[in-house]
């Protein structure tokens, strides 16, 4: 059962391995792909992709959610299948058809997830599952022999002997990048690797980087922090829609013509909603709000009536920020009230007093999987259900059927297993349970992730009748036509403060965007 | 077909699983339809029964309870030892009655708090509360069984043990209309109250619960408390059933009700499950151990028989789940 | 290196001086617990008691649990009575042993096939089979005795070679069970802190996904520690049965499952997997068999030991979760220092 990987070879002394370095390739092609297609159910997600990622370069790939950046990942990895295309390493074409191919042309990839075990060391967690030695017994001196080769030959700061529990995460990516190189990798795929990295970690792993590329190892990084691609790649890939719209240079990355690139022609459509109505007596104030590295004293008001977005990277604090007000994190310091008086840090006591909260991640906060339909609805509202704890079920069967009804949830059967609706009805449901109650204050973290089109628009139309209503709503969202298009104000965050604040007109796509990457538009050309 | 959906569904399946072990008694001992024997069968699904209603709290919750055998003998003896200290008082039985009570409750609220603040898993805070409690029993009896007095004079504490297992309302035992109380209200708890529903949501999704505003702590130590308690109230009848009380009694009953469980169509992952699958389930399990003795089956070897009804019904459920589960898979994972 | 090594032995040592203080107390206050005959009494018990959980450190080290022990004992041991009085009783007592181990890891491997591919919840199935296995003796030594519960084999078994096995070695006062616990623990020691057995073995305790992700055959593994705790059962009750010359069908009953575990947990084999190897299951042993022990000298009735056992676990997975939780607030905020002083 265990994967037949290529064993490094030994040299005849039996001492270190011989470490596989690629200097003398920099510059040669490393990775092509041609004309690469991929269709899921009918849809085009993937149009005519060609990288081109060289030795001893560090490729940047760039682009919005959506844009095909995971897909095109997830095809050269060999999870999923190309429909049509080629796939080039050193200029032979090969076919990747499952994550055995992959590390067999020497492509890994480093996942936002790691796959490190944290009893072990560092040195056991590189050789796990292909230890050294004979029958059995793993060879110790051999493998911290070979770790220890593989550590100076790369210059990386890492005790083989340490317990990756005892590292930091900047160290475990060291130690997850080690494995990749174990394996004679020659280009090291990664996936936002300093999202959740604090800046001194960030700037370590780049430091790491920096040493790869030195040795020749050709790197591809999917970011979408632009200051990052800026200081660490040699030339970047913009996709946008599943088509590649450019290759630059890199004193071609300039945060406007990449943010232009990625975002394409700004249309400016009549959607977005003029001339709201404040109500200044229903008001959320946040002030000096702190959460350990992630908020930095956040201030802020939110007024009835408009619905306050909020714009950022993942890392960026965003989601933390809307549980802290919730009362489903505890802040380390700060203040939060809502119409003068302090917001609790209960949850139950918060809905009560009008609060609501839409999770980012619906599958595991926000659904009951295992329940109906009509109690997925009715779950937060027991306290208008019921009378001395006994529920009142007539009237629990008609807020569930109304809310059913009033938000087009198919099948429309309270009794139907949460389960098995499509993912919108799903979100239909975590979004009705807020709804039905008529909430002040509602907070949404990515309220449409894994929502298509039309139901999207629904869900729109909902929040917006609640705000017009005079309720607040606050909407955290990395969907910039999201943000641009639903939110009144937007709020960016960068590096755990609010960086900067957009209204009616200035709140353009490629604005949020840049300053989600802590540039200000005005700055312009001027990076770092 | 899952076993889960089979026994838990339609009471029409259920009555077709109860036929058939009454149609092989019939054939095999017809003792079992004596009055005597129909009695004693009443009463051991009676306390199964009871265990089982209190056990459903915790296992909706993905845990379990396995202390339930040891702390209805420690409720029983600590009524007993009270009463007879007190010679046989109304006062004396109405404090052994209060002891017990509380002690059940301390009980449950420490399952609840180890495994909510320590994180312990159940089934090993529960083992070893089991054992705890099976220590502790002989510790208050003084080692040996205590027997209420058999003449039945007008002692009013011993008449009113008595009457606990053995009188008659309307020709039906105390013991089942305890249990028919405890399943009403069990099952009204389940059903129709607050706590009832924030259960499900809790045994389904911890995370999400939290975020709907139930206090999951203060809830599942309340689930733990439910089961100890109802533990300790069979604990009484089944003492004044026979006018005894000691170490072993109820012994090994966790099993049965834990059969109980699985068979009612209880999922114990939590989430899922009703109080009609726990009665199903005391009822199949109070007729099989009864068919068992009668069939002079020894008590050690029901208890193996217990294990593979157990292992089986878990089987059936594991495959018919995932095969369930595979007709469910999403199509295409969508793009991130 | 040397973060490893203190935080691995602190609780070695923390458990192995708590032996030493409770066997201070028992010699001070007790006359008849500091002599050569209790000690080796005292040894016997915990060699037995340790044989368990040896196999069980294995199980709860990859993350597991095993409640089937306490039957494996019960059946090997009407097993092994029998063949070791086959034909005329003139089995080796080697052979008998390792009939004993197959056996043990006979029943040990249905266990690990019902969790790794039928994928069922370990500790229903284990709880399930053990009282199956518990009950297969009872049936074996109906069908030897004609009636169920009791004795098997009466009058006593008469090999003398089998019977050997359950006796003091030459004059020393140790018994062979003894010898053979410590011997085995040094074994299994390398074997869990050397071989690629006993690293993936922490890696699925520690984080099965991550470890699978690697390559490591998580299946494999956890099947063949739920072999490795049959057979030490296996091996436990062949040499519990020679020392009482006869097989006991009722041995289900005294709950070895649940000792094994609280010597495993007090030893600083944590519940959740990934920590601890025999060596602490070794001073575990020790530990729960001196508190047993030394309680009888003070004509404390038996029941107590239940109460102490089930406390005993309680009492030190409260203790770890503590202490789990201390290291990861200091190592926490040594990390932010050392965060800010770069």
């Amino acid at each position: 059962m265990r994967p037949t990987l290529k064993k490094p070879e030994r040299t005849p002394d039996g001492g270190a391995e011989r470490t596989v370095t690629f200097e003398d390739r920099a510059g040669k092609s490393l990775l092509r792909t041609e004309g690469v297609y991929k269709q899921f159910n009918g849809v085009t997600v993937l149009r005519d992709v060609a990288l081109d990622v060289r030795y001893g370069e560090v490729h940047a790939l760039m682009g919005e959610n959506g844009a095909g950046k995971s897909t095109i990942i997830k095809i050269i990895t060999g999870v999923y299948e190309k429909d049509a295309g080629r796939i080039m390493i050193d200029g032979e074409p090969v076919e990747i058809n499952d994550s055995h191919d992959a590390r067999r042309a020497g492509i890994s990839v480093i996942y936002q997830e790691l796959s490190l075990v944290p009893a072990l060391t560092v040195a056991e967690n590189i050789f796990l599952g292909q230890e050294p030695g004979r029958y059995g017994v793993t060879g110790r001196s051999e493998m911290r022999e070979r770790v220890s080769a593989l550590i100076d030959r790369y210059g990386f700061r890492i005790d083989p002997d340490a317990v990756v529990d005892s590292l930091g995460m900047s160290q475990r990516q060291m130690v997850e990048i080690l494995k990749a190189l174990s394996t004679d990798a020659k280009l090291v795929i990664m996936d936002e690797p300093t999202s959740s990295l604090s800046t001194a970690e960030s700037e370590r792993l780049f430091e790491t980087i920096d040493l790869l590329r030195q040795k020749g190892v050709g790197i591809l990084y999917v970011s979408h922090r632009l200051e990052e691609v800026y200081r660490l790649s040699d030339r970047l890939t913009v996709m946008r829609g599943g088509e590649v719209v450019g290759v630059l240079d890199h004193d071609e990355i300039v945060p406007k013509t990449v943010t232009t690139m990625m975002i394409g022609r700004e249309i400016r459509d009549a959607n977005a909603r003029r001339g709201y109505k404040i109500y200044e007596d229903n008001v959320l104030e946040v002030s000096h709000l702190r959460y350990g590295k992630l908020l930095r004293d956040v201030s802020f008001k939110a007024y009835g009536g408009e619905i306050l977005g909020i714009g950022g990277l993942v890392g960026s604090g965003r989601t933390e920020l809307v549980k802290c007000i919730y009362g489903a994190l505890r802040r380390s310091g700060g203040d939060v009230t809502y119409r003068g008086a302090p917001v609790s840090k209960s949850i139950g006591r918060n809905i009560r007093a009008g609060f609501g909260f839409v999770p980012e991640d619906r599958r595991v906060e926000g659904l009951f999987p295992a329940l109906s339909i009509g109690r997925n609805i009715t779950v937060a509202s027991h306290d208008k259900l019921s009378r001395v704890s006994v529920m009142n079920k007539g009237a629990e069967q008609r807020w569930a059927e109304e809310a059913i009804k009033n938000y087009d949830i198919r099948p429309r059967d309270r009794g139907y297993r949460a389960a098995n609706l499509s993912g919108g009805n799903q979100q239909k449901v975590v979004l009705g349970r807020w709804l039905a109650r008529e909430p002040d204050v509602l907070l949404l973290d990515e309220p449409t992730v894994g929502v298509d089109v039309g139901v999207r628009a629904e869900l729109y139309e909902y929040v917006r009748f609640l705000a017009s209503r005079g309720s607040i709503i606050i909407m955290v969202s990395s969907d910039l036509f999201e943000l641009t298009h639903i939110a009144d104000r937007i709020l960016v965050m960068h590096g755990g403060v609010f960086f900067e604040e957009f209204t009616g007109a200035a709140a353009t796509q490629a604005a949020v965007l840049l300053a989600a990457s802590g540039q200000h538009t005005d700055e312009g050309v001027a990076l770092i | 077909m899952s076993v889960r959906r089979f026994f838990g569904g339609a009471w029409g399946q259920r009555i077709v699983i109860l036929a058939l072990i009454f149609a092989v008694m019939a054939v095999a001992e017809p003792k079992f339809f004596t009055g005597s024997n129909a009695s004693s069968v009443l009463f051991a699904i009676s306390i199964y029964g009871m265990m089982a209603c209190g056990m459903l709290f915790v296992v909706l919750l993905g845990g379990l309870d396995l202390s339930v055998g040891s702390m209805a003998a420690v409720s029983a003896c600590i009524v007993a030892q009270i009463t007879m200290k007190s010679g046989y008082s109304g006062a004396g039985l109405l404090t052994g009655i209060v002891a017990a009570i509380a002690a059940s409750i301390a009980v449950g609220v420490l399952h609840g708090l180890c495994v909510t603040y320590m994180r312990m898993p159940s089934f090993i805070v529960t083992l070893s509360t089991k054992y705890i409690l099976y220590g502790v029993a002989p510790i208050i009896t003084g080692g040996s069984f205590i027997y209420y007095p058999q003449e039945m004079d007008s002692n009013s504490a011993v008449n009113f043990i008595y009457s606990l297992g053995n009188k008659r309302i309307a020709n039906v035992p105390m013991p089942v209309i305890f249990f028919a109380a405890v399943v009403v209200i069990a099952g009204f708890t389940l059903a129709s109250t607050t706590y009832g529903r924030r259960l499900y949501a809790l045994g389904g999704n911890p995370t999400a619960s939290a975020l709907v505003g139930v206090r999951v702590r203060r809830d599942t130590v309340a689930a733990y408390v439910v089961s100890s308690l109802l533990a300790a109230l069979s604990g009484i009848v089944l003492s004044s059933v026979n006018m005894q009380a000691g170490q072993t009694l109820a012994q090994g009953y966790e099993g049965s009700v834990l059969m109980a469980m699985i068979v009612g169509g209880i999922n114990l992952a939590g989430g899922e499950g009703t109080i009609s699958g726990a009665v199903f389930g005391a009822l199949f399990a109070g007729l099989i151990n009864n068919m068992m003795t009668l069939l002079s089956v020894p008590s050690d070897f029901q208890k193996a028989v217990q294990g593979a009804i157990i292992l089986v019904a878990v089987c059936i459920n594991a495959y018919s789940g995932r095969r369930a589960g595979r007709v469910k898979l999403p199509a295409a994972p969508a793009e991130k | 290196m040397k973060l490893r090594i203190s935080t691995r032995n602190v609780r070695k040592l923390v458990s192995a001086g708590l032996v030493v203080v409770l066997m201070l107390v028992f010699s001070l206050s007790a006359d008849s617990f500091w002599n050569w005959r209790n000690m080796g009494n005292l040894f016997h018990d915990a060699a037995f008691l340790g044989l368990i959980a040896l196999g069980l450190s294995f199980v709860m080290t990859g993350g597991g649990i095993d409640l089937s022990v306490g039957g494996i004992v019960c059946v090997t041991a009407i097993l092994v009575s029998r063949f070791g009085t086959l034909g005329g009783s003139s089995v080796p007592g080697v052979l008998a042993a390792l009939f004993a181990v197959l056996c043990g890891g006979a029943f040990g491997l249905i266990n690990g096939v019902l969790v790794t591919r039928v994928r069922l919840t370990e500790f229903v199935t284990t709880l399930a089979t053990g009282i199956l296995y518990s009950g297969l003796g009872l049936l074996l030594a109906y069908r030897d005795n004609g009636k169920l519960s009791g004795v098997i084999v009466p009058k006593g078994i008469q090999n003398e070679s089998f019977l050997s096995l359950g006796e003091k070695v030459g004059g020393t006062g140790v018994f062979l069970v003894t010898y053979i616990w410590i011997a085995l623990s040094a074994a299994m020691y390398f074997v869990m802190r050397r071989t690629n057995f006993g690293l993936h073995t922490y890696a699925i305790g520690s984080h099965s996904r991550s470890a699978g992700m690697s390559g490591v055959n998580v299946r494999r593994i956890k099947t063949l520690g739920f072999v490795i705790s049959g057979a030490f059962a296996g091996l436990a009750s062949a040499m519990l049965t020679a020392n009482m010359t006869a097989a006991s069908a009722s041995l289900g009953n005294n709950g070895y499952e649940f000792q094994g575990i609280a010597a495993c947990v007090v030893g600083g084999i944590a519940l959740g997997g990934g920590k601890g190897d025999p060596v602490n299951a070794m001073i575990g042993a020790i530990f729960l068999q001196t508190i047993l022990n030394g309680l009888l000298k003070f004509n404390i009735q038996a029941y107590w030991s239940y109460v102490i056992q089930g406390v005993i676990i309680i009492a030190a997975t409260a203790f770890d979760t503590l202490f789990g939780r201390v290291t990861h607030m200091l190592r926490e905020r040594r990390s932010i220092a050392g965060r800010e002083a770069v």
